[in-house]
């Protein structure tokens, strides 16, 4: 106990940062057992979830500094790729019996991923040599479209029916029918996710994304093929969020339009900037500290009258924020984004880079 | 030149512009261009302001595509190749308004220049193969050297945006040191410093030439171009009016009438 404490102490961050994390990784694994009801479990199922959801809209909104408002596109992608293939194709077509593949559950964990990563790299294509307000307007409309398709072709989605009879995971008779047994399984895959996020921004990949975000024109002069890696962005973070998705209808058993509205692409962006971008830690306490929150001020009389206040609350400590501490909950660089103010020296460049198009 | 035992084999010029011609809609801001650098040398770029220098170095390194002409770099065509490309092929570049990464440290933004020098993947990286940590190693060891060597030893976990501007024209200088050029383009690299920091900025291009790259540099700092430059290009209003020597070129009447205008 003496030596813990000790490297707690002293001045070795890599040592310290390790006990913090091993202590973390116990709470959280020892966390179902201290919690008396239900609801904070499943609470806490959803917290992962979007721990996952919002590191990988890090990727790209942090790390490479490319605004995207449309994030949710690849999570609902994720999902009705999983609910299309389990429901329509294999039970309804095929005639299938779904206990029959439980393995296909964790195939299309991994293929929502894969085909949301696709998506978005294809997405990301024409949105190349956009920046700034222009590129958040154009992911916007990414999202309607995916929305308004997942509304529509009711052949495949059955539009606003929504998709039912997802099957819940199983192993080898082993089933994933319990929030409790949801919660280890989230906590699987948001601990495998943020490993490997970590790995990939901590890298010549990471450096390179971190290069576009302060200045692609440098970037790219310093032998960095810029486009390629704005997809690679663009698709990891898809990845991510197609997982997730995927891990969405088979716990709700069921797919819906409703489950991907543009709101969500603000929380889960709004996530990303309370706890800070371009860090990793960011995210997570964002989703963490935010979404425990709402489900608190739901204890009070006064809230569950007035339910429109959470939505205020949101507001309210997003702006004080961004007038106290901008850089977010856990964020110790200042990150470059298109919110805050230009510095001269930022908006004579601006200028001149503007120029040059027009003459070009 | 070197009189190397392989001048043989690079004997020609490092870099050929042959009728070089940029234009923008209706103004042409590089008109018909040719010039040639030698390996092994420090060529000066000066001209007034507007004279297209800065559009000439955009050309060559890929910022923007030629409208006419050739650009041949070690006897390879680049013109209208994506500056990634160039850069890996051995072109490096500064930037007249500096342009580092300015929220990565010292250290970072020289490793982000290892890049085109680096090839692990996503996998690699994922994984963290034995050999993604040795080229991270490889990398990293490199980087500091260069920090080093342009004399930022003290700076290398400072973060780019905090340095002092004489030392963020230097980190510039590393950074682009670190993509392993032949040909380094340097874009005033002396504007705004103070006679030592220029004094400075001199020893170290020298060293820089010495250790086997060819430089060429924009400036207007006439000590530095004529203390330094073996061959000095005058450009005014898009065209080339003048090569030679420092001393030649000081002495032209056109490049004094372009610098002074037309004496009554």
């Amino acid at each position: 106990m003496n030596r813990l404490a000790a490297i707690l102490a002293s001045g070795d961050s890599t040592r310290r940062q390790r006990v913090m994390l091993a202590a973390l990784l116990v709470f959280v694994v020892a966390m179902p057992f201290l919690l008396q009801s239900n609801r904070w479990l499943t609470l806490f199922t959803m917290v992962l979830m979007y721990v996952v959801l919002a590191s990988g809209l890090n990727i790209v909104v942090g790390f490479t500094g490319l605004l995207d408002l449309g994030y949710v596109a690849f999570y609902a992608i994720g999902g009705y790729f999983t609910a299309v293939i389990m429901v329509q194709l294999v039970r309804n077509a095929w005639g299938i019996e779904l206990d029959s593949v439980w393995w296909l559950v964790w195939v299309n964990l991994l293929m929502g991923g894969v085909v949301a990563a696709l998506a978005g790299a294809v997405l990301g294509y024409p949105t190349l040599r956009l920046r700034g307000d222009y590129l958040a307007i154009m992911t916007l409309g990414f999202h309607e479209i995916i929305r308004i398709v997942a509304n529509n072709w009711v052949g495949l989605t059955r539009g606003p029916s929504g998709i039912s009879g997802i099957p819940k995971p199983s192993v080898f008779g082993f089933d994933f029918n319990t929030a409790f047994r949801f919660y280890y399984l989230a906590l699987a895959l948001a601990i495998l996710s943020l490993f490997v996020i970590s790995r990939m921004v901590r890298s010549r990949i990471g450096r390179a994304w971190t290069a576009i975000r302060e200045d692609e024109v440098a970037a790219e002069a310093m032998g960095i093929h810029t486009s390629r890696y704005k997809l690679l962005a663009y698709a990891a973070g898809g990845f991510f969020a197609g997982v997730m998705g995927a891990f969405l209808g088979h716990y709700l058993n069921f797919i819906h339009p409703s489950n991907f509205r543009l709101m969500e692409s603000i929380m889960v962006l709004s996530l990303v900037v309370l706890g800070g971008m371009g860090n990793i830690a960011g995210p997570v306490v964002g989703a963490v500290i935010w979404m425990t929150l709402l489900e608190w001020l739901r204890d009070f009389q006064f809230v569950q009258d007035h339910p429109e206040v959470r939505g205020m609350a949101m507001g309210l400590v997003l702006v004080t924020l961004m007038v106290f501490r901008p850089q977010g909950l856990m964020g110790s660089r200042r990150v470059a984004l298109e919110m805050r103010p230009a510095t001269e020296h930022e908006s004579q460049q601006e200028r001149e880079e503007v120029a040059d198009v027009r003459r070009a | 030149m070197s009189g190397a035992p392989d001048a043989a084999v690079s004997a020609g010029p490092i870099l050929e512009i042959e009728a070089l011609t940029k234009s923008f809609g209706g103004l042409v801001a590089v008109n018909s261009i040719g010039l040639t650098v030698h390996r092994d040398e420090i060529v000066g770029l000066i001209g007034p302001n507007g004279a297209g220098k800065t559009t000439l170095f955009n050309v060559i390194t890929g910022v923007y595509t030629p409208t006419s002409g050739r650009v041949l770099f070690d006897g390879r065509e680049i013109g209208g190749h994506r500056p990634s490309k160039i850069t890996s092929m051995g072109i490096a570049r500064t930037f007249q308004n500096i342009r580092l990464f300015g929220e990565m440290t010292a250290l970072e933004n020289v490793m982000v220049g290892r890049h085109c020098r680096t090839k692990t993947g996503l996998m690699g990286v994922v994984a963290r193969t034995p050999g993604s940590l040795r080229e991270e190693r490889g990398v990293r060891s490199r980087s500091v050297e260069l920090l080093e060597y342009v004399g930022l030893k003290g700076s290398v976990s400072e973060l780019a945006r905090n340095l002092p501007y004489g030392s963020q024209r230097r980190l510039e200088i590393a950074r682009a040191l670190a993509t392993d050029p032949k040909l380094l383009f340097l874009d005033e690299p002396a504007a705004g410093m103070n006679p030592q920091e220029s004094q400075e900025l001199v020893g170290l291009v020298r060293r820089i030439r010495d250790s086997g790259l060819t430089v060429v540099l924009i400036e207007h700092d006439m000590r530095v171009v004529m203390g330094i430059c073996d061959t000095v290009f005058v450009l005014d209003h898009g065209e080339k009016i003048s090569e030679g020597t420092p001393a030649v070129v000081r002495a032209d009447p056109r490049v004094v009438e372009a610098y002074l205008g037309k004496s009554a």
